[in-house]
C-alpha cells in the first residue's frame, strides 16, 4: 500500500490532491426498513476483521511521516447498500464483496425479519466511510 | 430487483466537497472498476483516466460508458505500476482511490 502511495505521489503535479475513500472499519449494520420502523438482524462481518482498512490508515500515515503528503481535511459519512430480497443481498455480497459474512445468527435472524408481516421491506447495510483529502508535497 | 449503492449521494456529495466540484481537475482514478462513481463526477472534471487490473471490470466499464462521456474518460485495464511506467510525469491535479487502497 506504501508503494503504491508513493507512485500516485509521482502521479500528482505538485500540490495535486490524493483523495482517499475507504470504510472506517467498523462492522455494518444490517438493517431491515419495513414503513417508519428500522430493525436491526446484526452486523456484516469480513473473513479479514477489517484488517486491510487498518492497513490503508497505517499506509496513509506513514507517507504522510515520510513527507510526502500532508492530511488536510478528513471526515465521515454514512455509505448505504440498499437490497430489496435476502438473495438480492446474497448475490451482492458474493459478487462484489466476497470477504463479507453473514454470520448463521444474522442471516436467521435477517431471514425472520424478512418474513415477518409488512409490505415495502428492504434491506439496508450501512457502511460509515472515511474520506480524507491530502495535498502532494514536494516538487 | 437490483442492489442500489449510496441512493443518497453520499459519496459523490463528500467528493466533490472535498475537491471544489473537481472543474477541470485532471483526474486519475485508481481502482476505477466499473465505473460506479466515476460515471457521477465526470462530466464535472475536465478529464479522466481511470485505471483497474481486473479486465472483467474495465470491460463492464467501457460497456457502461455514458454517450456523454465518451472521449472525455478513459478507463485502462492496467496496474498502477505499469501505469506509472508508461506515464511521461506527473500529470495529474487529482488522484482517487475509492475503496481502493
Amino acid at each position: 500500500m506504501v508503494h503504491a502511495l508513493e507512485i500516485t505521489h509521482g502521479l500528482l503535479k505538485p500540490g495535486g490532491l490524493l483523495i482517499d475513500i475507504h470504510p472506517s472499519g467498523e462492522p455494518p449494520p444490517v438493517e431491515v426498513h419495513a414503513g417508519s420502523k428500522v430493525l436491526l438482524a446484526g452486523h456484516v462481518q469480513e473473513t479479514d476483521g477489517f484488517m486491510e482498512y487498518f492497513q490503508a490508515d497505517d499506509a496513509l500515515a506513514e507517507v504522510t511521516a515520510h513527507g510526502l503528503f500532508e492530511l488536510e481535511r478528513e471526515t465521515l459519512f454514512p455509505f448505504t447498500i440498499h437490497a430489496p430480497t435476502i438473495r438480492a443481498l446474497t448475490d451482492y455480497l458474493e459478487n462484489e464483496w466476497s470477504d463479507a459474512i453473514l454470520s448463521t445468527p444474522v442471516s436467521k435472524q435477517l431471514a425472520e425479519l424478512m418474513a415477518e408481516p409488512g409490505e415495502d421491506k428492504k434491506i439496508i447495510i450501512r457502511e460509515i466511510v472515511r474520506i480524507s483529502r491530502y495535498r502532494r508535497r514536494g516538487e | 430487483m437490483t442492489i442500489t449503492r449510496d441512493p443518497e449521494r453520499n459519496e459523490i456529495n463528500a467528493l466533490l466537497e472535498f475537491t471544489g466540484a473537481l472543474k477541470g481537475q485532471h483526474v486519475l482514478e485508481i481502482g476505477a472498476g466499473n465505473g460506479r462513481l466515476t460515471w457521477r463526477y465526470a462530466s464535472l472534471a475536465g478529464e479522466v483516466v481511470g485505471i483497474d487490473p481486473k479486465p472483467e471490470r474495465i470491460a463492464q466499464a467501457h460497456d457502461d460508458l455514458p454517450k456523454g462521456l465518451l472521449g472525455h474518460v478513459v478507463m485502462l485495464e492496467t496496474t498502477l505500476e505499469d501505469f506509472r511506467r508508461d506515464a511521461k510525469g506527473p500529470l495529474f491535479d487529482v488522484a482517487l482511490m475509492s475503496w481502493a487502497l
